[in-house]
């Protein structure tokens, strides 16, 4: 999956994109359509931009986005509020990474 | 997040369970679906409960065929759900409308009427002045429409002229009476106890004229204030002494009570001081309004510019607050500011614009003290202080009249 991500982002489109977004300082999660993470201390974070969710236990949370898998693990993580644009986790969260 | 779970509330939510063995597929589908739901807690494996909308519910059920899930409503709750309850149950509504309209109509009346003083009262008693009260209307049980305070307080006034001011204010359904009484002079009850005449302030006596007692000062005499003019305690003459027949026995003093008019050169002075450049602030008659509710510590604008759209300004502010109820202070406040714009401005009289500008203050205040038709002697001024260090100017003025300094002091035995 990793290959198929590098292939995406080195594909000369998303490079002028990339470009683009550098220098006219626009959002890069809107131009190249990338998700945006933010987090409030261990308590909440925010995903913008997901593609569904792959799994969901008390956990661990894993969405997927264009750039691959986003896994949350933590304590009593609760979908706080979910549209198909965002969701918001809450909880104890100890990881987030990237697969 | 408040306005969303208000949103919730209104059009109202189910909680449900949800057991599956593709839950994520669940959740997948009901986004694709726009459904809007919530809160989503994991329970056990393969179990989970949400929160869904009510819109959101009937393509919930499509979706749990597809993936095979069941899904079991825990809970309904909000307006609709509630509103539904209080169709079933008519009556609860009747009443409870009922019971809101019967606060809202017994709020209309006045319960208390309540009697305020900040001094002892010395002419009236209370029960007096509120059996007034209730004659004139204004008693528990009537409605609060139907009079007029400010006519209230005037026709209290009157009818009892012995109170110099009566102030009514209505709150909630309490009515606040307060009164202050008047200072009335002290009945003549001294006029006939023995007391002597003495002088009101320093004087030259020019004019002494005695009705009764005996004359102690002379006309040319400087006496100083409290000294005794006209003395209440009369003597018997000398030459009766010698053909007492009883020596030893003391010469009783006639005491009386002393009455005269003393008539004396006095002087009036006034000290007044001018700045020579006046610097200060004025109004320029431009006012803004800035309306805001403080809710704990917070402060919301409601209404009006966020800070004052002047430089300089003076602000006037009122705090309206909820009444409070024995100790229990709602922690809710009305501030309404109003700010007016100032401008500075600045004088320069010059030394001698000032000092004649003190010279007529000076004199206005003595004038203000002068007796009616007095005669004056003479008229004095002198410049105290030429201090431009301080940029003031200082005058002092000196009024000499004829005034009558006679003043009652009962004696004291």
């Amino acid at each position: 999956m990793s290959n198929r991500i590098k292939q995406k982002a080195t594909t000369r489109k998303n490079k002028f994109k990339y470009s683009l977004a550098s220098l006219l300082e626009l959002p890069k999660e809107v131009l190249l359509d990338l998700p945006k993470i933010s987090l409030v201390g261990d308590l909440q974070m925010q995903l913008e931009n997901h593609r569904g969710i792959i799994e969901f236990t008390e956990g661990k949370v894993r969405i997927n986005t264009k750039v691959g898998v986003v896994t949350v693990t933590g304590e009593e993580l609760v979908l706080r509020n979910i549209t198909d644009q965002e969701i918001m986790i809450d909880g104890k969260i100890r990881v987030v990474s990237y697969k | 997040m408040l306005i969303r779970r208000l949103w919730a509330f209104f059009a109202g939510y189910v909680v449900i369970t949800v057991e599956s063995r593709r839950l994520e597929k669940f959740l997948n589908l009901a986004l694709a679906r726009n459904i809007l739901f919530w809160d989503v807690t994991f329970k056990r494996r393969n179990g989970l409960t949400m929160k869904v909308s009510i819109a959101g519910f009937k393509p919930l059920r499509h979706i749990a065929r597809q993936t095979d899930s069941t899904v079991r409503i825990k809970s309904k709750k909000g307006w609709p759900f509630f509103w539904i309850k209080i169709r079933k149950r008519k009556m609860l509504a009747v009443g409870l409308l009922f019971f809101l309209t019967t606060i809202y109509f017994f709020s209309t009346f006045v319960w208390f009427v309540d009697l305020q003083h900040r001094e002892q009262l010395k002419y009236l008693s209370e029960e007096e002045i509120m059996e007034e009260i209730y004659s004139m209307g204004l008693r528990p049980g009537v409605p609060n429409w139907n009079f007029n305070l400010r006519e209230l307080e005037k026709e209290l006034a009157v009818r009892l002229p012995k109170l110099s001011w009566v102030g009514i204010t209505l709150e909630g359904t309490k009515a606040t009476v307060e009164i202050v009484e008047k200072t009335l002079p002290p009945e003549d009850e001294g006029a006939k106890q023995p007391a002597d005449v003495i002088a009101a302030k320093d004087g030259v006596v020019e004019e002494i004229l005695v009705i009764v007692g005996e004359a102690v000062a002379k006309e040319g005499d400087a006496v100083s204030a409290g000294e005794v003019l006209i003395s209440g305690v009369i003597y018997p003459k000398q030459e009766e002494s010698p053909e007492d027949p009883n020596p030893e026995q003391l010469v009783e003093p006639r005491v009386v009570h002393a009455k005269g008019v003393v008539k004396a050169r006095v002087w009036l002075v006034a000290v007044s001081e001018i700045p020579i450049i006046e610097k200060g602030e004025r109004r320029t008659g431009s006012t803004a309004r800035q309306v805001s509710i403080k809710i704990g510590g917070k402060q919301i604008i409601i209404r009006g510019p966020q800070k004052s759209p002047y430089q300089y300004y003076q602000m006037e502010q009122t705090v309206k607050r909820l009444p409070s109820w024995r100790s229990i202070k709602l922690p809710v406040e009305l501030i309404i500011n109003i700010y007016h714009e100032v401008e500075k401005y600045q004088i320069d009289r010059g030394a001698k614009g000032a000092e004649s500008l003190a010279v007529a203050e000076a004199k206005t205040t003595i004038e203000k003290q002068l007796p009616e038709g007095a005669k004056i002697f003479d008229k004095r001024t002198e410049v105290l202080e030429k201090a431009t260090d301080y940029g003031t100017v200082k005058v002092r003025v000196t009024y000499e009249v004829l005034d009558n300094i006679a003043q009652t002091k009962l004696l004291d035995r």
